[in-house]
């Protein structure tokens, strides 16, 4: 040793002598940050991926909503107009003396173009004119007669219909002019359907009468045949929505044997005019509109909604004008006088229907995000974790060589912050390269930054608990115990856990804008407990299991288990992520496969059977061929009547009621093992019986409610004919309840779906039917069950005209199929996929990362075992099974969460929303995805620790000799 | 009878006065030191099971003494260097580092009583080192954290390496040094920021013997050369020969200090010779070494008496039965092996 001399000066005081204590100089970061370059990289990436889907995911996820909507709204208006406007027409009669106005083929556009002007700027920019029409009311054929001789009424009902030419190939003739010749009658065309049944020929005359009223004057009117068509494009939307253009109406006359027939014909532009010289005054015009959003659908919603519901108001406030002398308000279409406008609005109840769709289909996104979001925060913490170990022993020499905690703090999160911001913004704008434009969505910058502040300040923070002073005497002693303070952190999760399940079973899952931050975080919070009580359990388990193995001779297995046992604890964060994850996947497959059950039993209750036909009003269906060859299998006829109730004991009124009444042969036939129609068996056919004086008592199935209210005794049923004109009484005994299951049972849904949904309802059997007088507000369903193997389009078409041409067709698997393609159920799907594929990357990187973090002690445990005699294999098995139970645990953990979470939820998880149905649908476990979810995250964990033994088991005997004394 | 009590009262202290010169007189006399440890005791948790790493531990270092710390493992040595170094705090007690109270120091004058009162060296030779810095900027690094100009730091780190004698290691990095180098340069850093106090524990752990000879002559060379005040902490007894004073710990406590000095006999002769004491506490605790207890079959009690010039410690009479017992066996084997 060569011995120099120094200058002797005096040993230091313990205060900095030549100026203020400077950082950590950039050499010193830049070399640090080589050091951790693999981490930093780590957590660069998770902060990239989070700010990259922070851009993209709420721009994606608005395009999709958007998406949605459109589809909703297409679907809508292949249904019918979304919205028709209409007024009916004042036109100048002859001998009136009125002034000719322009004619009103001319005013119809700009008439169609005042209310796309007068309504709201949302509503008017997404109106698409489809058609204009000008109706009229029934007319009577009078000449010719009719051909059948049981027709004892014919009627038509005539129309101009802007967009029928094209809709039309006419076989004779042509189309009624827009123009007719002075002095030739207003033309007409009908198609060959009902020019055959009317028995007319092209260029006949035709008589027709128009009576408003029974005292109003009768007209007479001549018009000619001109035309007879037959339909192009059949399958279009035009023929779906006006199949009575082609298809004639025969129903039954009101004398027993009679037919009555109505068909719909076409007339010209100038037919108005020409009609109104001969007493027709007063056609309604009509324009039907659809809705298109473009872009942002779902951000126009509230403007659109809030101008529809204006819509009639606006176009009456500003298309009429109050007459104070007369006291009404004469409206105007053009130069031509009319009456009010009135909004058919069709577009309310779909934008209603989505809002509350579009709500819960976010609140079951922020489950999904909210999760992924913790599994990234968790993943985030376990890199800084094992950075801040990689670097415990420098931060521990350096705070002993006199490096300030703050120092040492400013020092970490110089290396590190650079990094996650570059990274965070590099993240951000490659997720908005490929972000749609003109989506509801818009990147959220808040949450991004959020994310990276956060995982910016676990740095600094676990850096400061790591190379903190440490307390004063006094605080150390009053420090809590480790054990105290997990007992504190155990109790508070329970607590805030309990609480928010508790809160959100109260209030429910009221749908708000964007994301419900309480409902998102409940589940994190009961993955957080679980985990802690697994935490708590698994030991004991695995402790009772090493001394099982102790016992049975297993040294292996009882130092894998006494191992796994105590290090249960330290691995506590991966558990989380863990569990959180595979929750997560498993919560999502059972939304998916509820909702995918669920809509199976809403497309049932909605169709009632394979096909069936809805009719406003009681209408005898004509007979639907069944059996045989007939692609019917059986049809169950039934319908439906607002009566009103009083008790037949105590003459108290009761709530007005449905009664529904079907032929209990027919559904058993059709349907023999359904709840409905083995509970009508009580009603023994359910004929009237007249007991003593009393008029006829029927026997019913009714509303447990009715029940309860009069003591199980008879009602008294008053219903009213079609026009009000009488009133038809009879008693009616229920013999039976009508119970929830009965009620939902889905033949009655055609008929029962449309009541409010607290309407008692009570079902009789078709023997009441000539006891019970028609009503118009009453509905008529047919069911249609199909025979195995036929088509449903087949089976619909064998019995198209069955309740004429306005029925309602329902074809359950096209319902089926539009409820399970809704736009909003493939968003939940997609989101819970993404997330739960991001989840389960972020949360094998956390094990990864926590395997290395444990990987010290477990290699030192089993290189001291090696030394000890311990094969290598033997080694390699317990350094699997010290980890085997934390992938059983996880998975055990995860699948419970999933399973239960939604349970624990509640009223706060309704996906009734995407099935229909007449209940909340049930909510069914995936089992074979849980099972393979659950396997699989186990055989990741376990592979993972294959993986780890094996490298270990590379070690040589120097490095086991090494570790083993470290 | 007449009293002058004003007389009295002038000559006499008042009560406040008395009072304060009861409690001087009931103050234990403070020990004289760098580094005064009075009744240290330190209570962690490890596990749940509470653990009494110090019980009661005295010592003091005078300045400029090079001192061992020797215990067995899991006699509270490193406990006390961890109290020492300011990195943990006691549970009661007191501890007092060059006037620094070590229990009531608050964080800024840790941090200030880290960088300029003492320096530390460790075991581990890779753990003394920042791995990516060179040797001369591993010596700079503390004295930036004082806040030392830059040209000082470079000048300074330069003597500091000469003076250890690894000067030519100055521009390596820690993984391109030898064991020795590398604590050599440990001891450098440690002394950057010219410390009162130098700890090192178990410095030469890792070295073999020659090279913890030259560690220990470093460790020597920066007390006589710095004037550092060095106390070693080491299992290692043999380190005592080492240093001048050796002070043994057990369970918690001082037990015996060793004592070494050269000394010159009639014929100019040098000889080093040791003197073992046992430490006598305030209290007038006292640890009889294992191996005088355990031959002399001392247990549980002992009986003392008090001579003009000493006290005796002499086992009880049970314990000289064992004894004789033992005695007598031992006799009778022998005599049989003969």
């Amino acid at each position: 040793m060569r011995a120099v001399r120094l200058r002797r000066e005096g040993p230091g005081d313990g205060t900095p002598r030549r100026g203020p204590a400077r950082p950590a100089s950039l050499r010193l970061l830049r070399r640090e940050a080589r050091g951790d370059a693999p981490l930093l990289a780590c957590l660069a990436v998770l902060v990239a991926v989070f700010t990259g889907l922070c851009a993209l995911g709420p721009v994606e996820l608005g395009g999709k909503e958007d998406q949605a909507l459109r589809q909703r709204l297409a679907a809508a208006a292949d249904a019918g107009a979304v919205l028709t406007v209409s007024a009916p027409v004042e036109l100048p009669q002859p001998g009136l003396g009125a002034p000719n106005p322009p004619a009103l083929r001319t005013q119809l556009e700009s008439g169609g173009q005042s209310v796309v002007s007068t309504a709201g700027r949302t509503l008017g920019t997404a109106l698409r004119p489809v058609r204009t029409t000008v109706d009229y009311q029934l007319l009577g054929i009078d000449s010719p007669l009719p051909v059948d001789p049981r027709v004892t009424q014919e009627s038509v009902t005539l129309h101009h219909i802007s967009d029928a030419p094209a809709y039309l190939h006419y076989v004779q003739g042509a189309a009624p002019a827009d123009s007719t010749p002075a002095g030739e009658l207003p033309g007409i065309a009908l198609s060959t359907g009902e020019a055959k049944l009317l028995g007319l020929g092209l260029g006949q005359q035709v008589e027709l009468w128009f009576q408003a009223t029974r005292s109003s004057p009768r007209y007479e009117v001549l018009v000619r045949l001109v035309g007879i068509y037959r339909p192009e494009q059949e399958q279009s939307e035009f023929w779906r929505q006006l199949p009575g253009l082609d298809k004639p109406l025969e129903y039954p006359g009101q004398l027993a044997g009679t037919l009555n027939i109505a068909v719909q014909g076409l007339v010209g532009a100038d037919a108005p005019e020409l009609l109104a010289k001969q007493g027709i005054p007063l056609p309604t015009v009509g324009w039907e509109y659809r809705v298109a959003l473009g872009d942002a659908a779902v951000k126009q919603l509230p403007a659109l909604a809030a101008d529809t519901r204006n819509l009639a108001i606006d176009l009456n406030d500003l298309l009429c004008t109050d007459s104070p002398a007369t006291g009404d308000s004469p409206c105007s279409i053009g130069a031509h006088p009319s009456g009010s406008y009135v909004v058919d609005d069709g577009l309310t109840p779909v934008l209603t229907a989505f809002t509350g769709a579009d709500a819960q289909t976010r609140a079951l996104a922020g489950f999904a995000v909210a999760s992924l979001a913790a599994v990234g925060l968790a993943t985030v913490l376990v890199s800084v974790r094992l950075l801040l170990r990689r670097r415990a022993v420098h931060l521990r020499l350096q705070r002993s060589r006199g490096a300030s905690a703050t120092g040492l703090v400013l020092q970490r999160s110089l290396v590190t912050a650079p990094v996650l911001l570059l990274a965070g913004e590099l993240g951000w704008r490659l997720g908005l390269l490929p972000a749609p434009t003109g989506t509801s969505g818009s990147p959220q910058p808040v949450a991004a930054l959020l994310g990276t502040a956060a995982a910016l300040l676990l740095v600094p923070l676990l850096t400061w608990y790591a190379v903190r002073e440490p307390g004063r005497a006094r605080e150390v002693r009053r420090r809590a115990s480790r054990r105290t303070r997990r007992l504190v952190l155990e109790a508070t999760a329970l607590v805030l856990c309990v609480g928010g399940v508790v809160a959100l079973r109260v209030r429910g899952s009221g749908g708000g804008a964007g994301i419900d931050v309480q409902l998102s975080l409940v589940p994190v919070l009961v993955a957080l407990v679980a985990v802690l009580l697994l935490v708590r359990l698994y030991p004991l388990v695995l402790g009772l299991l090493a001394g099982r193995s102790r016992r049975g001779g297993g040294v292996v297995a009882f130092l894998g288990l006494r191992g796994a046992a105590r290090d249960a604890g330290g691995t506590s964060l991966a558990l989380f992520v863990l569990v959180i994850t595979l929750g997560t996947a498993v919560f999502g497959g059972m939304v998916s496969r509820s909702v995918y059950d669920g809509a199976a039993v809403g497309a049932a209750w909605t169709a009632g059977a394979d096909v069936s036909l809805v009719q406003q009003g009681d209408v005898a269906p004509t007979p639907v061929a069944a059996g045989g060859s007939s692609p019917v299998r059986a049809t169950v006829a039934e319908y439906l009547r607002t009566v009103l109730l009083t008790g037949d004991e105590d003459g108290a009124n009761l709530p007005q009621t449905a009664l529904i009444t079907v032929d209990p042969a027919q559904l058993a036939a059709a349907d023999p093992d359904g709840p409905l129609a083995r509970a009508l068996g009580v009603l023994h056919g359910g004929k009237p019986v007249a007991t003593g004086t009393a008029s006829a008592t029927a026997p019913v199935l009714a509303d447990p409610g009715l029940i309860v209210a009069e003591n199980g005794e008879s009602l008294r049923a008053v219903v009213d004919s079609a026009l009000g004109s009488s009133r038809t009484a009879l008693h009616l005994k229920p013999v039976g309840a009508l119970t929830p299951a009965l009620r939902q049972d889905p033949v009655l849904g055609p008929l029962v779906a449309g009541l409010p949904a607290d309407t008692p309802v009570i079902v009789g059997t078709t023997a009441l039917e000539p006891l019970l007088p028609a009503q118009q507000t009453g509905g008529t369903a047919l069911l249609l069950f199909a025979r195995p193997g036929a088509a449903p389009a087949a089976v619909a078409a064998a019995a198209a005209d069955a309740l004429g041409p306005q029925a309602q067709v329902r074809v359950r698997a096209e319902v089926l199929g539009t409820l399970r393609g809704d736009g909003l159920v493939r968003i939940v799907d997609d989101v819970y996929t993404v997330c739960s594929l991001l989840a389960v990357v972020f949360g094998l990187l956390a094990v990864a990362l926590e395997l290395v973090l444990t990987a010290r002690e477990r290699g030192r445990t089993s290189s001291y075992l090696r030394t000890l005699g311990l094969a290598g294999r033997q080694a390699a098995v317990l350094q699997v099974l010290q980890l085997v139970p934390l992938a059983v645990a996880a998975a055990a953990g995860g699948v419970l969460v999933g399973v239960l979470e939604p349970r624990l939820l509640g009223p706060a998880l309704s996906i009734s929303q995407f099935t229909g149905g007449p209940a909340a649908p049930a909510l069914h476990t995936d089992y074979l995805l849980t099972a393979l979810l659950g396997a699989g995250l186990a055989a990741l964990v376990v592979c993972a620790a294959v993986v780890e033994s094996t490298v270990l088991r590379m070690r040589r005997l120097g490095g086991v000799l090494r570790l083993g004394e470290a | 009878m007449s009293v002058n009590h004003a007389a009295d009262r002038a000559g006499a202290p008042d009560l406040g006065e008395l009072r304060r010169r009861a409690a001087e007189a009931a103050r234990p006399e403070r020990e004289e030191g760098l580094i005064v440890c009075e009744n240290l005791v330190r209570i962690y948790q490890t596990e749940g099971v509470e653990v009494q790493a110090l019980q009661g531990l005295d010592l003091a270092v005078a300045r400029g003494e090079m001192v061992a710390v020797i215990g067995a493992s899991g006699s509270g040595k490193s406990t006390l260097l961890g109290i020492l170094s300011g990195q943990d705090v006691p549970t009661a007690g007191s501890a007092e580092v060059a006037g620094h109270d070590l229990l009531t120091m608050k964080r800024r004058d840790r941090l200030a009583y880290r960088r300029g009162t003492v320096g530390f060296v460790w075991q581990q030779t890779s753990r003394n080192l920042l791995p990516y810095l060179t040797a001369a900027e591993n010596v700079m690094l503390p004295m930036t954290y004082a806040g030392v100009k830059r040209s000082e730091r470079r000048n300074r780190a330069g003597e500091l390496l000469d003076l250890m004698g690894v000067g030519y290691c100055a521009d390596r990095g820690p993984g391109e040094l030898s064991g020795g180098e590398q604590q050599r340069v440990a001891i450098a850093v440690a002394n950057a920021n010219r410390p009162r106090v130098l700890f090192a524990d178990e410095p030469t752990g890792e070295l073999d013997t020659a090279t913890s000879e030259e560690i220990f002559a470093a460790l020597r060379q920066a007390n006589e050369e710095l004037g550092v005040t060095v106390v070693v902490v080491t299992h290692d007894a043999l380190v005592s020969e080492q240093v001048q004073r050796t002070v043994r710990i057990r369970n918690g406590r001082t037990s015996t200090e060793v004592l070494r000095r050269i000394t010159t006999d009639d014929d100019g002769a040098q000889e080093l010779t040791a003197e073992e004491y046992a430490v006598l506490d305030r209290n007038g605790r006292l640890q009889l070494p294992s191996e005088f207890t355990e031959r002399l079959h001392m247990r549980k009690r002992v009986r003392l008496a008090l001579e003009t010039d000493h006290i005796g410690v002499w086992p009880d009479a049970a314990a000289q039965r064992a004894k004789a017992d033992a005695d007598e066996v031992q006799a009778e084997t022998e005599g049989d092996d003969a």
